[in-house]
């Protein structure tokens, strides 16, 4: 199977400090996405998943790593592509914030075909207003302003804006974070009915186990700039190779389709550490029910642990087993 | 009631707010409008509309008080002081609108870039804004007016110039909020260009308060172009402005006063324009401001 799109070894360094820590946001990740496929990849705030979405975009200058797209490549560190010119589009998480204010609805989706050069404006118009009905809002708004519409028509309105240049992978950077549970459903339907309709593949960036696994045909589960695991949605949901994956799972029994919900009460403790300096061996030690000694002075390697699932857990195969992971009481 | 039986009924139809509407319901905005097309009128018009040769002494009536020939008297030179003020209007209104002009065509770009780019032009620029604020205004402009020579394009310029930084400052701070919208990431990820996005999706959102203040500005300029004609460095005899107006009533003060309130009621009254245009011009350009 080749990829659509292919990333490897990404690393995405900012200067902070005043330019003199380096944080390493994304610190080494591969993955591809293959047509029609549909990637979730879920991370606590802070864990890079965002600064992957913009690197796939070419909106920021990779450190490190190479990303291709249909074997061309897009960015390396030396260069990157001119955004919005080689099939990728992004939805991001505030829809709102995404609308230019002063800019009526119609000239906010027609402005990517403007810069395009397509046809003329009136048909630039009437690709903007069928786009409109695709996406299930009434034409008649096309000539309000961001702030006359609701939240939800605003994240279709960024839909269609990003489905009006016919990209292959739509990324969806948070989506549907900033909306309200029962609009969610109807974006995250939305999707499905797209990916349908244009072939589109998705990159589903989310903290939202839920969300992912609704969309998502494989998932990657990421912790401080590094993928914990990664793996077909229903390998993840019955055989977690990281703690990490497991902890996650039941943080939100409630939300998760039946086959991953779990039963098992994991409470992390503490907060994801710094990115500036992150704790030596494996990255999630610090948090993990399961960390020996081992875990302090050798970072896991990423192993396969089954068809297309990987993990980088030195005890991988214990916790698919169904290691018990209990959380010590914190000592008092 | 048969009176409202035989009124007819005026259905108050749901309206859509339009911009025009709005506007008309603004007292201030409309007086400050009325005034301004007024004295544009007279302005244009002051040539024919003038009893009198504004230039031309006559030493026969030297210092009138208002009479019926000459409603606001004469000056020291037996100028008709109505004419003069008409005459006067338009080298006011020009040089006020366009000192504030060259300051935002030169200002606003430069503080669009400076927040734009950051880092080194930023700072460079920065520092030039800085050193151009701290300059005093008038003694900027008889610098200027030293180097160029006196006259009202010179003042122009210099006003132009030191106004500028105000513009830079204010369009930079809100562009430095602005870059960081969504809404220009989103413009980019669509393959948008920088000079593009710096237009259509920067500018709009970073100039408010750029526009506010030349309605600020205005009005300063206006007096700023009355005090440098009070210096003798704006509009040269045997021409005039209303700060040249000024200038000369001050000498006489005591024996005359009343030379002063023609050209100073008159600079008052267009300040107060001024600043009621800027507030107006802001809220019709937010589509968010309720226009209701």
């Amino acid at each position: 199977m080749t990829d659509l799109l292919t990333v490897e070894d990404l690393r995405v360094t900012f200067m902070v400090n005043m330019g003199r820590d380096p944080l390493h946001a994304v610190d080494g990740v591969s993955f591809g996405l293959a047509e029609g496929e549909s990637l979730g990849i879920i991370g606590e705030s802070g864990s890079g998943k965002s600064t992957i979405a913009r690197a796939v975009l070419s909106l920021l200058k990779i450190s490190q790593g190479r990303i291709t797209m249909e074997g061309r490549e897009i960015a390396t560190p030396q260069k990157h592509g001119k955004a919005g010119s080689y099939g990728v589009q992004i939805i991001f998480q505030d829809p709102h914030a995404a609308l230019n204010p002063r800019v009526r609805i119609i000239r906010s989706l027609v402005e990517p075909l403007e810069i395009k050069g397509e046809g003329t404006a009136s048909s630039r118009r009437d690709a903007a207003l069928e786009m409109l009905t695709k996406v299930g809002i009434n034409r008649a708004l096309a000539d309000r302003y961001p702030h006359e519409l609701s939240g939800g028509q605003k994240q279709r309105i960024n839909i269609a804006r990003a489905l009006l240049l016919r990209p292959k992978i739509l990324v969806a950077d948070e989506a549907t974070a900033a909306l309200d549970v029962s609009i969610q459903a109807d974006i995250l339907n939305l999707y499905r009915d797209l990916q349908e309709e244009f072939g589109l593949s998705f990159v589903v960036i989310t903290h939202d186990l839920a969300v992912a696994s609704y969309v998502s045909d494989r998932i990657a589960v990421m912790y401080l700039g590094k993928f914990a695991e990664l793996g077909p949605s229903k390998a993840l949901a019955t055989t977690a190779a990281h703690p990490y994956t497991r902890a996650l799972m039941s943080a939100e029994p409630e939300a998760l389709p039946k086959h991953m919900q779990s039963t098992e009460r994991l409470v992390l403790r503490g907060e994801i550490p710094s990115p500036v300096s992150p704790p030596s061996g494996c990255r999630f030690r610090t948090r993990c029910p399961i960390a020996t000694e081992r875990c302090a002075a050798e970072a896991p390697a990423w192993r396969e642990m089954g068809p297309g699932h990987h993990a980088a857990c030195h005890y991988a195969e214990e916790v698919m087993a169904g290691r018990p992971l209990t959380t010590p009481e914190p000592a008092e | 009631m048969t009176l409202a039986a035989e009124t007819p009924v005026v259905k108050k139809t749901e309206r859509a707010p339009t911009r025009t509407g709005w506007l008309m319901r603004q007292p201030r905005a409309v007086a400050s409008m009325c005034f301004l097309l007024f004295l544009a009128f007279i302005a244009l018009s002051a040539p024919w509309l003038a009893p009198y040769d504004p230039t031309k002494p006559d030493f026969g009536a030297l210092l009138q008080g208002p009479s019926a020939a000459h409603w606001l008297g004469t000056d020291d030179l037996g100028r008709d002081i109505l004419s003069r003020l008409m005459h006067g209007a338009g080298p006011s209104l020009v040089s006020a609108f366009a000192s504030v002009a060259l300051g935002m065509a030169i200002g606003v770009p430069v503080g669009l870039l400076a927040g734009f780019l950051g880092g080194w032009t930023d700072t460079v620029i920065s520092r030039v804004l800085d050193a151009l604020l701290s300059f005093p205004t008038i003694l900027f402009a008889v610098g200027i007016a030293g180097i160029l020579g006196p006259s009202m394009t010179t003042g122009l310029i210099a006003l132009g110039v030191l106004f500028s930084p105000q513009f830079a400052r204010l369009v930079r701070a809100r562009t430095l909020v602005v870059r960081q919208e969504l809404y220009v990431d989103a413009a980019r990820a669509f393959g948008a260009s920088t000079s593009r996005i710096l237009i259509r999706h920067v500018l709009p959102n970073a100039i408010q308060s750029a526009i506010v203040h030349a309605g600020l500005l205005l009005a300063i300029a206006l007096l700023a172009e009355s005090s440098l004609s009070f210096l003798g460095f704006g509009v040269q005899p045997p021409h005039t402005s209303w700060g040249a107006m000024l200038a000369r009533a001050y000498a006489y003060m005591e024996s005359a006063p009343y030379l002063m309130f023609p050209p100073g009621i008159a600079i008052l009254l267009t300040a107060l324009s001024f600043n009621g245009l800027g507030e107006t011009t802001r809220v019709l350009l937010d589509p968010q401001s309720p226009k209701a």
